[in-house]
């Protein structure tokens, strides 16, 4: 009897030990993962430079530069009040010629029609305030006019972009910055005029930024978009946008020694479209990783890596 | 009963052999419907239900699409359970049934839940159910590419939107339609997109919102019936057709009206071709490429399927454009074809061998060849077994075929037949009467042990059918077949040997004493009448042997399975959560360049992230990556093993910077995807509401399971990861400018993710036309604060005004399983039991973990399977050999000779723990299946030993004279039946081939153990019968 239980045993034995083997594959899988971790721990990285150049690694030098802090707003483009006229007839009477009509560009001083008063009926002329381009006429020969506009001059050599300041933005601005335009895909320069409030109704206040249009690309009434140059620093040391990742809640770059890459946690300042300021976490000369700077980390985060379904 | 059958066959013997014809005939049939592929498929009932959410983030795809479409299948009948994942624009729902389900039932239950929540889900969403396919279904892949220098007609290069619309358009829709094919699967490329693109600056100009352009889009842009008239008698059709066809009709689609003059799209928007945002890339050889892959549908046949998609692509290169390349990477076929030919080769070799060997030893041909009929008469039987049980062809089924144990039944009733005859031809030929009689009288003599042997081989099968999952999936294939030709070979024996041995052993039976028997012979008498001299050495010498090699067994290692090797490497190429696709894709060209340096490979490619059917949803930042080998002769060292290579490989990958590898292979990848359970010795799942607190309850236990003695790499599963851009509203700041929180959300969606506002048609092929920001200004987070947001009375305010823009890490995905989220806990034990490492884990978790309420745990993984395998085992062991016991007591009315036949179960064993050790295998389930096989044959020769010694002492009441004498007269048949089995199995545990690995331990077990059970029953059981008897006949009669 007792060999037939020790048979028993042995079968049930086997089967057992068959069954088990697949935890002995599962342990393999375990060992892989602690020896990634230990590999991250120390967050420093070993990559070839052949195979960082083959994967489009590159680095920057650290050093100063500026920081040019910018916020877009839209606006459109105005003529200057004073760059504007609307002619009217002094005394009512009849239009007896119109020297000048729509389109036309008048100086200063040009007459633009002649009316012979009603009351005196002696003729006097209409001359031109400003320069500028004759934007609509209402007069024809003939014409019996009172008090309606005759013409409207307007001077578009110069002109006014708009910008529209929302609350959140309106901090930051102020009269004197410089602004980027770009209207129609072209693009000027100028700089923040004055700061005006808006009415009750409206949520923003208005920039005025003057614009000259000397062969008159622009036209009033053009929708302007406007980065404003918020801020303007020179600062000591700076890094590339691309450069920074971020791990463990942590934004900074990698350092590049060798083939060795070595994650540096920064203290950053303000930062524009390209750079952010560096205060802390960094000395200036350090060769860091700016192109493809997310494959590093994904070198050192790796062991995390797995396949769950 | 049995004498009835065997007197009719006799009798009605050409009745007998005409029904091998019909036989035959069966099986050819059979041959022709059965499926054939190169494992058995270990897939569990389940259907993957899929929807599509564009645009939705993990946490919505959860909350709007996974919840309601998981509490509709509740209740469901046959259900084993849920579990699902949301991810990225994907919520996937995994529906697994208990065994033995119907496919096509499930799928009609679920696909009525389905239209009953239709209502519930997002307007627009879909759920769909994956392809009714397996882990073996995807057979066929492979990659549209274009020629080096090679342009489009329009002299553009090819490019991934130009590529992806030949395989969606010109070679899907032909391979769709071969037979068995259920789905073609792209995944790479762009499906190509009309985009336009407005800029806010000119949107502002021309006071015109994204909302108008996409609805002026919707408006203008379709054709519509109009009946018909009749006129003169002939009836006239009515259309306006009104579609955009072209990118100029697009630009031309006006807006609004503004100062009289019209506002058109092309003068807010940019038109293009664009690229989808898409969800999944394929690469090939370093570069990328788009990739289809063939789905067979459940049950098919793989060689044929894939044959016939392989046949279709070939006629489809014609129909190609020029400059299109299309090459298969991946074809199943290969595989089975090198698997079937490995397991014909061992069929067939073993079958010569079994014959060779039957001839030496009966020194009778035909009695040779009416044996060795037996094979095929089997094997056909068992095909057509096969196909009406619904057992596929594979390597575990056929693989474990030995037609020696097959034919062991004839063999013993063919020997004693020829020499029962040649005994009575003594007096010269007899006639045909007493011929018959003589036939029947031989074969009656036999059948009753060789039928008991039979039964008591299939009997020792029965373990195998307990086992359940994945090892039953593997082995019950193997023991159903072995248990249908051994059923199908004993029915031949009991009629169709009998009625050829009537028929054909006809005239003189030559039955020459071969030299082998008689020299065994006279080695023999000797060796069993020393033996019984030295009886107690004996025994004890046997004793010692079992107890060595019981000690011997636990220092075996152990395997689970031994891996088929497929031929080909698949590794999955891992980078950490959040990396985007093109990222991915550009680590993936340095991967495969490094892969394909080397020279034994012969293409590797991969697929990147989710496919257009989401059959294997994976984030962006994983890769399935495929390298096929070239044949062996093409490498420079056609002897190296693979193991080497793949070890090669993954050093030098290691190198790459960014990647984790896991190898595997192309069908186990698949496996393992579609079952997909907790891999690891103990999971424990804790299920609750709030993804933090779960991840905080994880950590917690985490920090007790590494306290606990023989943990080994504990950790909690990843959950978060995923950087998120969220913009969230401020509501007060809505309010003041009128803006509705929808309104902001919609604006977002369609700036970033694009809204589709229709289809644009070529012909059959239809792309969509999306309206979506302009490249540079999507991918810009700086500028997206001051987004221009339309206000409802015109004007504009920036989306920073109204909305926090945050980034975060959040979820990557939320996985949850029946029905409640749940973060798992992993852990793998070492160097203890399993059971007692479990009971701390739980007591400690009891005690120090403090769980929320409304949270709860769950302990599950391999720990599970191994306790509940045990426990059927123990169980279902004992009572096997309970029954094997039982049927040998039925046999001789005797417990005490039952007993002693059984002792040639352990005497067996230690030839096969030998072999095993010899050969430096470990012991594997394989291996066990052999040592199943094997207790079966050694039962099998005791049993006709003892019956013919007992038979022969109840003649001659003289024991001695009885133990030898019958040990003698059997010792031809005893040596036949064991040379014949083991024989059988010698190709087999010598083959190298393709799936070789996977029938090795198992012929190593046989062989090693019938040589020893054949030695010892040759002479330990004798002496065993003659001491027990002995010694009992004294003690009866003092």
């Amino acid at each position: 009897m007792t060999r037939t239980l020790f048979i028993l045993l042995t079968l049930v034995l086997s089967a057992n030990a068959a069954t088990g083997a697949r935890a002995a594959s599962d342990h393999d899988h375990g060992d892989h993962d602690t020896h990634d971790t230990e590999h991250a721990d120390d967050g420093r990285v070993e990559i070839d430079a052949d195979m960082a150049q083959q994967s489009g690694v590159t680095t920057a030098l650290a050093e100063g530069g500026q920081i040019e802090r910018l916020a877009q707003v839209y606006g459109t483009l105005a003529t200057l009040p004073d760059r504007r006229a609307v002619l009217q007839a002094r005394f009512p009477g009849v239009v007896t010629s119109v020297q000048a009509t729509t389109g036309d560009r008048v100086q200063q001083g040009d007459t633009l029609a002649v009316i012979e008063s009603s009351d005196s009926l002696r003729s006097y002329r209409v001359r031109a305030p400003i320069d500028g381009v004759v934007q609509t006429r209402s007069v024809s020969p003939g014409a019996v006019v009172s008090d309606a506009p005759l013409f409207t001059l307007v001077d578009d050599r110069q002109l006014w972009a708009e910008l529209k300041l929302f609350p959140r933005q309106r901090g930051a601005v102020r009269a004197g910055q410089t602004v980027h335009l770009r209207i129609n895909d072209q693009t000027a320069e100028g700089r923040i005029a004055h700061i005006t409030p808006g009415s009750a109704e409206t949520p923003y206040v208005i920039a005025r930024v003057a614009l000259d249009n000397p062969d008159r690309r622009f036209a009033p009434g053009d929708l302007v978009s406007a980065d404003i140059v918020v801020e303007h620093a020179v600062v000591p040391l700076r890094v590339d946008n691309r450069a920074l990742q971020t791990l463990d809640g942590q934004t900074g770059v990698f350092i590049q020694d060798g083939n060795q890459y070595e994650w540096h946690p920064l203290e950053l300042g303000r930062r524009d479209a390209r750079y952010s300021e560096v205060l802390d976490g960094l000395h200036g000369g350090a060769q860091y990783v700016v192109g493809n700077s997310y494959l590093i980390k994904a070198d050192l985060e790796k062991a995390g890596a797995a396949h769950e379904h | 009963m049995i004498d009835a059958i065997v007197r009719l066959s006799i009798e009605r013997r050409y009745l007998m052999l005409s029904l091998i014809l019909l036989l035959i005939g069966a099986g050819l049939w059979s041959y022709q419907r059965l499926p054939i592929d190169a494992v058995p498929d270990i897939t569990n009932v389940q259907v993957q239900i899929n929807t599509e959410a564009p645009g939705y983030s993990p946490l919505e795809a959860e909350q709007r699409i996974t919840f309601p479409v998981e509490t509709a299948l509740y209740g469901l009948p046959g259900l084993e359970y849920t579990r699902s994942l949301s991810r990225y624009g994907l919520s996937q729902v995994t529906v697994v049934f208990e065994e033995g389900t119907d496919l096509y039932f499930a799928r009609n239950l679920i696909n009525e839940r389905l239209a009953a929540i239709a209502s519930a889900l997002p307007p627009g969403l879909s759920p769909q159910m994956g392809p009714i396919a397996t882990g073996l279904g995807e057979i066929f892949v492979y990659t549209v590419d274009a020629a080096p220098d090679s342009t489009q007609p329009n002299g553009e290069p090819w490019d991934a939107i130009a590529l992806r619309e030949v395989q969606d358009w010109i070679i899907k829709p032909q391979l769709a339609q071969v037979r068995g094919v259920v789905e073609i699967n792209t995944i790479g490329g762009y499906d190509k997109q009309y985009h336009v693109t407005p800029d806010p600056q000119r949107l502002l100009q021309f006071g015109v919102t994204m909302e108008q352009v996409s609805e002026a889009l919707r408006r203008n842009n379709s054709n519509q019936g109009a009946g018909y008239i009749e006129r003169n008698g002939q009836q006239l059709l009515v259309r306006s057709p009104g579609q955009l066809a072209s990118l100029v009709d697009i630009e031309n689609v006006v807006i609004r009206q503004l100062a009289g003059t019209p506002v058109r799209v092309g003068d807010v928007a940019d038109v293009a071709i664009g690229r989808e945002l898409r969800t999944g890339a394929a690469t090939r050889d370093g570069h990328e490429a788009v990739l289809g892959t063939a789905m067979m549908l459940v049950g098919e046949n793989a060689r044929t399927v894939a044959r016939a998609l392989a046949d279709r692509l070939n006629d489809i290169k014609s129909s190609l454009p020029p400059g299109v390349e299309v090459e298969t990477v991946y074809d199943r076929t290969t595989l089975v074809d090198k698997t079937i030919a490995t397991v014909q080769k061992n069929l067939l070799e073993g079958a010569l061998l079994v014959i060779a060997v039957l001839f030496l030893l009966l020194g009778n041909f035909r009695a040779a060849l009416i044996t060795a009929a037996v094979i095929p008469l089997a094997m056909m039987a068992t095909l057509f077994g096969m196909v009406k049980t619904g057992v596929s062809a594979n390597l575990m089924s056929l693989g474990a075929l030995d037609f020696g144990l097959i034919v062991d039944g004839a063999v013993i009733i063919v020997e004693n037949c020829i020499r029962r005859l040649s005994q009575a031809q003594h007096q010269g030929t007899l006639p045909l009467r007493e011929r018959l009689q003589c036939v029947f009288e031989a074969t009656t003599e036999v059948i009753r042990p060789s039928l008991f042997g039979v039964a008591i081989i299939t009997v020792v099968y029965i373990p195998i059918f307990s086992l359940t999952g994945v090892e039953g999936k593997m082995f019950h294939p193997m023991a159903a077949t072995v248990v249908m030709a051994l059923l199908a070979a004993m029915l031949l024996s009991l009629t169709l040997v009998p009625a050829a041995v009537a028929t054909f052993m006809t005239g003189t039976v030559s039955e020459k004493e071969s030299p082998v028997i008689r020299a065994g012979k006279s080695v023999y008498r000797p060796l069993l009448e020393w033996a019984l001299r030295l009886r107690h050495a004996v025994v004890a010498a046997a004793l010692v042997l079992v107890l060595a090699c019981g000690w011997l067994l636990s220092t075996l290692g152990s395997e689970f399975i031994p891996q088929l090797d497929e031929g080909d490497i698949a590794l999955h190429a891992m980078r950490i959560p959040g990396t985007g696709l093109e990222q991915s894709v550009a680590m993936q060209a340095l991967l495969e360049q490094r892969i394909k340096a080397f020279p034994e490979v012969d293409k590797v490619f991969a697929k990147i992230g989710t496919p257009e059917v989401a059959t294997d949803p994976m984030p962006p930042n994983v890769a399935d990556n495929f390298v096929i080998l070239k044949p062996r002769s093409e490498w420079p060292d056609p002897s190296r093993l693979k193991a080497d290579l793949v070890a090669e490989m993954e050093a030098a990958l290691e190198k790459l910077p960014g990647n984790n590898y896991e190898f595997t292979q192309p069908i186990q990848m698949r496996f393992n995807e579609l079952i997909s359970g907790v891999r690891a010795d103990l999971g424990i799942k804790v299920f609750g509401d709030d993804l933090e607190q779960l991840v905080a309850t994880a950590n917690d236990i985490l920090a007790v399971l590494q306290d606990v003695e023989g943990a080994a790499g504990a950790r909690v599963e990843q959950v978060t990861g995923l950087p998120m851009l969220s913009v969230i509203p401020r509501r007060l700041a809505l309010a003041r400018y009128g803006l509705t929180v929808d309104a902001l959300q919609t604006l977002v969606a369609t700036s970033i993710g694009g809204e589709q506002a229709g289809l644009i048609y070529e012909g059959d092929r239809r792309f969509e036309l999306v309206v979506r920001l302009p490249e540079d200004l999507r991918r810009d987070i700086d500028r997206l604060a001051f987004l221009p947001v339309p206000l409802p009375d015109g004007g504009y305010v920036p989306l920073e005004e109204v909305a926090e823009l945050d980034i975060r890490p959040a979820p990557a995905q939320i996985s949850r399983e029946n029905g409640k989220r749940r973060v798992v806990v992993t852990a793998n034990v070492r160097g203890r039991d399993l059971g007692g490492f479990v009971e701390e884990v739980k007591a400690r978790i009891g005690q120090d973990v403090t769980v929320p309420s409304g949270y709860w745990l769950d302990y599950g993984g391999t720990f599970e399977q191994l306790q509940s395998a045990s426990q059927r085992l123990a169980i279902v062991v004992p009572v096997t050999l309970a029954v094997i016991i039982g049927l040998l007591v039925m046999a001789f009315g005797s417990f005490r000779d039952a007993l002693i036949i059984f002792t040639g179960v352990p005497l067996a064993l230690t030839g096969g723990v030998l072999a095993l050790w010899l050969r430096d295998m470990p012991l594997s389930i394989s291996a066990g299946v052999g040592f199943i096989a094997l207790s079966g044959v050694a039962v099998l020769n005791g049993l006709v030993m003892v019956s013919f010694i007992r038979d022969l002492w109840h003649q001659t009441g003289d024991l001695r004279h009885a133990v030898i004498e019958g040990a003698l007269v059997r010792l031809r048949p005893v040596l036949m039946t064991a040379l014949v089995a083991s024989l059988g199995f010698v190709p087999m545990a010598l083959n190298t081939g393709t799936g070789a690995e996977v029938q090795r331990p198992l012929a190593t077990v046989v062989i090693g153990g019938i040589i020893s059970s054949t030695l010892l029953t040759l002479v330990v059981l004798p002496v065993l019968y003659h001491w027990w008897h002995g010694k009992n006949r004294q003690t009866q009669t003092p």
